[in-house]
């Protein structure tokens, strides 16, 4: 079995690399047992292996040494494994040293030991809880891969399931008075069909909102500083329209008193109906506010339909070979003009919604008229064809006969 | 109408003596056999070409070159101009059907040995037609300037840089520089408007010419004949509408598509191949090994290809010079061996 092991420690994947030819933690550690040799299997394909780091690097002890006293020895410098509390000064070592990381990966950031002491999971570690996330918890152990690997824990697509181990366990997250329903939220919102359903990894995660390292729930006051990362003009609108000192007044989030958070749903004009959208939490039915809501409605209504209906009949007309490369073009700017008037929505003045709108209705008009007309000139043309194609068969026929004819007479 | 159908050819008589032409066209005689239809394959190509003409001078009132405008004044004339689709349409069908019949023409005269002395310079001219025809419809390809072409002209002139010696130079004369670019495609606008049509023009009006000299070949032998005019133009005729009848159904019911405009940064679209005429050409060179006793397998192509036009350009003095029991033999074996090749190439390039 010891030859085995030690075979199996020998033909390990990391023997390869650049690594010292000779590391007597390896040799030994492959022959203690199942865990241990799933361990260097792990740290096999570990980031730090590839960069040419081994066990000593993190744990100390002297690598080169078969005597296991002396090699995992207070006077070789070991610490052996670190505890929950210790982890984050333990990688801190390196990733809070610039001069330490240059050597390995110079464009990563050097601030993730600080960030991590503001989040809630630093804090509440430090405050002597240790069932919080540490580096480990996140990233593994032995397995850490940089985070634009798929198969690292934080890749994008793999960080509600990484931040779901914690945050989806009811009883955990019961001692801490919070909900476990984030990542089941997340999966089904706009958001989470985005990342997860169609592959998007632009679509923003957990960590793009509550940041990583230091990871804290937006409060109250921003918000909507964080949608605005990315729904910039919304932000600015809401921010210089009617709402926002009521919304202020009233400590309202400011998006997601109506989108929700986690479970954000695609909006649809829908969410402004005067008789069950969201306006209605607060305004009554027959409001100026909620006529106010019906009108932008209405008007988001107008151009979504007007929209769709144009780019039924351009399909049309493309369908049966037409070019509608101009009718395209005006489509595109009515798309502009869609997405303009969703977002002016934000501003809760019916006119600024109009002024996105209307240039796309007009321009979904045209397209319209334009692809129809071709359809119905499509259609024109079979009868020309058919028109054409008589007179030019008559005329053969007319000639064959005069052939017939000519050749009867001569015999 | 008789008389005035007599009066106005009088007048043209004193003229121009129509009569002494009508007089002269009456006695030349085309054999009719069970082979005949293939006479008219000639007159369908010439017929097309006048098509051409007429539909590429219409073309050109609103085509403007230039690697800006090409593009966007195809999309103008097939989709503002008043029947711009349609000429735009015949034109291109209309190219390819007459490549078509060129080919069914060339094959016919081939196997019915109609090559044969004295009718040498004849045929030599034919393959100087065909070879023109093809020019045209290289050059042609590239002027939408849209992503099929381009990357069609791409790698069709890419196979002229594998020419021994002189390849470079002349990838560099074809395409204006070492890539296909706004230089490009002026230079095949005016090989397209310009330099084939006179050549064309030129090279049609010595092949007829032969052809009026010559007369029909086996019409001494043919059983039957018919007088070329009036029987023989007048059923030529009906041929030419019933073809201009499948082109316009062809341009209404499936209009030539335009694509999207050429980017020389995009990658080549999948599966991208030649027009069917370069096909068998294509595919042969593509399923040559990369290299073929140390020297490149496109080269090995190139030669064998140059030497099958040479050897097909030649065929009336090579097939002269073959023992009188092994002519026919070998001109079967080699017009039908060369159809199914060509045929079998055709659709493998098609399917793969």
């Amino acid at each position: 079995m010891t030859i085995l092991s030690v075979l199996f420690a020998a033909f390990l994947p990391f023997q390869c690399h650049a690594a010292p030819v000779k590391d007597q933690c390896v040799i030994c550690h492959a022959t203690l047992g199942d865990s241990h040799q799933a361990i260097l299997k792990s740290f096999s394909r570990d980031i730090h292996r590839e960069v040419g780091l081994s066990c000593s690097s993190c744990h100390g002890g002297d690598s080169s040494s078969d005597d296991a006293g002396q090699a995992m020895g207070a006077e070789a410098g070991f610490v052996g494994a670190p505890t929950r509390a210790e982890t984050p000064k333990f990688c801190g070592k390196c990733h809070s040293d610039p001069s330490a990381m240059k050597k390995y990966n110079p464009s990563l950031s050097v601030d993730q030991e600080v960030k991590y002491f503001t989040s809630v999971h630093g804090k509440k570690l430090q405050a002597g809880d240790s069932k919080v996330a540490v580096c480990t918890s996140c990233h593994t152990s032995h397995s850490i891969r940089p985070a634009k690997d798929p198969s690292s824990t934080v890749y994008s697509k793999n960080i509600p399931q990484t931040c779901g181990k914690c945050h989806s366990d009811a009883k955990l997250m019961g001692s801490y008075k919070l909900p476990a329903d984030q990542v089941a939220k997340y999966t089904g919102s706009v958001h989470g069909k985005a990342l997860l359903e169609r592959g998007d990894t632009a679509a923003p995660v957990c960590n793009t909102c509550h940041g990583n390292h230091g990871a804290v729930p937006p409060g109250v006051e921003n918000i909507g500083h964080v949608c605005g990362m990315c729904h910039a003009h919304n932000e600015e609108f809401f921010k210089a329209g009617p709402m926002a000192k009521a919304w202020e007044k009233r400590k309202f989030h400011i998006c997601s008193t109506c989108h929700n958070h986690h479970d954000i749903q695609h909006p649809t004009p829908a969410l402004l109906s005067s008789d069950n959208g969201v306006c209605r939490k607060c305004h009554l039915a027959g409001s100026a506010q909620s006529k106010a809501a019906g009108a932008m409605k209405a008007k988001v209504d107008e151009i979504e339909g007007s929209y769709k209906a144009a780019e039924k009949s351009i399909l049309t007309a493309e369908e049966k070979g037409l070019d509608m490369a101009e009718a395209r073009d005006l489509w595109d700017s009515a798309r502009m003009s869609l997405f303009q008037a969703k977002t002016a929505v934000h501003a809760f003045r019916p006119e600024k919604v109009a002024e996105a709108a209307d240039p796309g209705i007009e321009a979904t008009a045209k397209a319209r008229k334009s692809a129809d007309e071709a359809v119905h000139e499509f259609g024109q043309r079979r009868v020309g064809l058919g028109i054409a194609s008589l007179f030019l068969t008559l005329l053969a026929l007319g000639l064959y006969l005069k052939v017939r004819d000519l050749e009867s007479g001569q015999g | 109408m008789k008389a005035l159908y007599d009066a106005g050819l009088d007048w043209l008589d004193e003229r121009l003596q129509v009569r002494k032409a009508i007089e002269w066209a009456s006695h030349k005689h085309v054999p009719v056999h069970q082979g005949s239809f293939f006479y008219y394959a000639g007159g369908v190509c010439l017929f097309i070409f006048g098509l051409q003409v007429f539909t590429g001078i219409l073309l050109l009132m609103y085509y403007r070159v230039g690697a800006d405008s090409s593009y966007e004044s195809v999309r103008y004339i097939s989709s503002k101009v008043s029947y711009g689709w349609l000429i735009r349409s015949v034109h291109s069908w209309a190219a390819n059907i007459m490549v078509l019949f060129i080919f069914i023409h060339m094959f016919s005269v081939f196997l019915m040995k109609a090559f044969r002395k004295p009718r040498e310079l004849t045929w030599m001219t034919g393959c100087g037609l065909l070879g023109l025809t093809m020019a045209f419809g290289f050059s042609g390809y590239l002027l939408p300037w849209n992503e099929l072409a381009y990357f069609a002209t791409k790698v069709g002139t890419d196979i002229i840089g594998q020419v021994p010696l002189v390849g470079h130079w002349l990838l560099r004369l074809v395409r204006g520089g070492e890539e296909v670019t706004g230089a490009t495609l002026s230079r095949f606008f005016g090989l397209h408007v310009a330099i084939l049509p006179a050549l064309l023009s030129g090279l049609i009006g010595i092949h007829l010419g032969f052809v009026q000299i010559q007369g029909m070949a086996h019409v001494d032998d043919a059983p039957k004949t018919m007088p070329f005019f009036p029987n023989f133009m007048l059923r030529d005729a009906v041929l030419w509408l019933l073809v201009l009848n499948v082109i316009a159904i062809l341009a209404v019911f499936f209009p030539w598509e335009l694509g999207k405009k050429a980017d020389a940064l995009a990658s080549a679209p999948a599966g991208i191949k030649p027009e069917w005429y370069f096909l068998a050409q294509y595919q042969f060179l593509k399923v040559l090994p990369a290299r073929i006793l140390l020297i490149p397998g496109e080269l090995w192509g190139i030669i064998v290809l140059n030497g099958a036009g040479v050897l097909w350009l030649f065929a009336p003095f090579w097939e002269a010079a073959l023992p009188e029991s092994m002519k026919d033999t070998v001109v079967k074996l080699v017009g039908w061996g060369g159809l199914a090749g060509l045929a079998a190439m055709t659709l493998w390039g098609h399917l793969s």
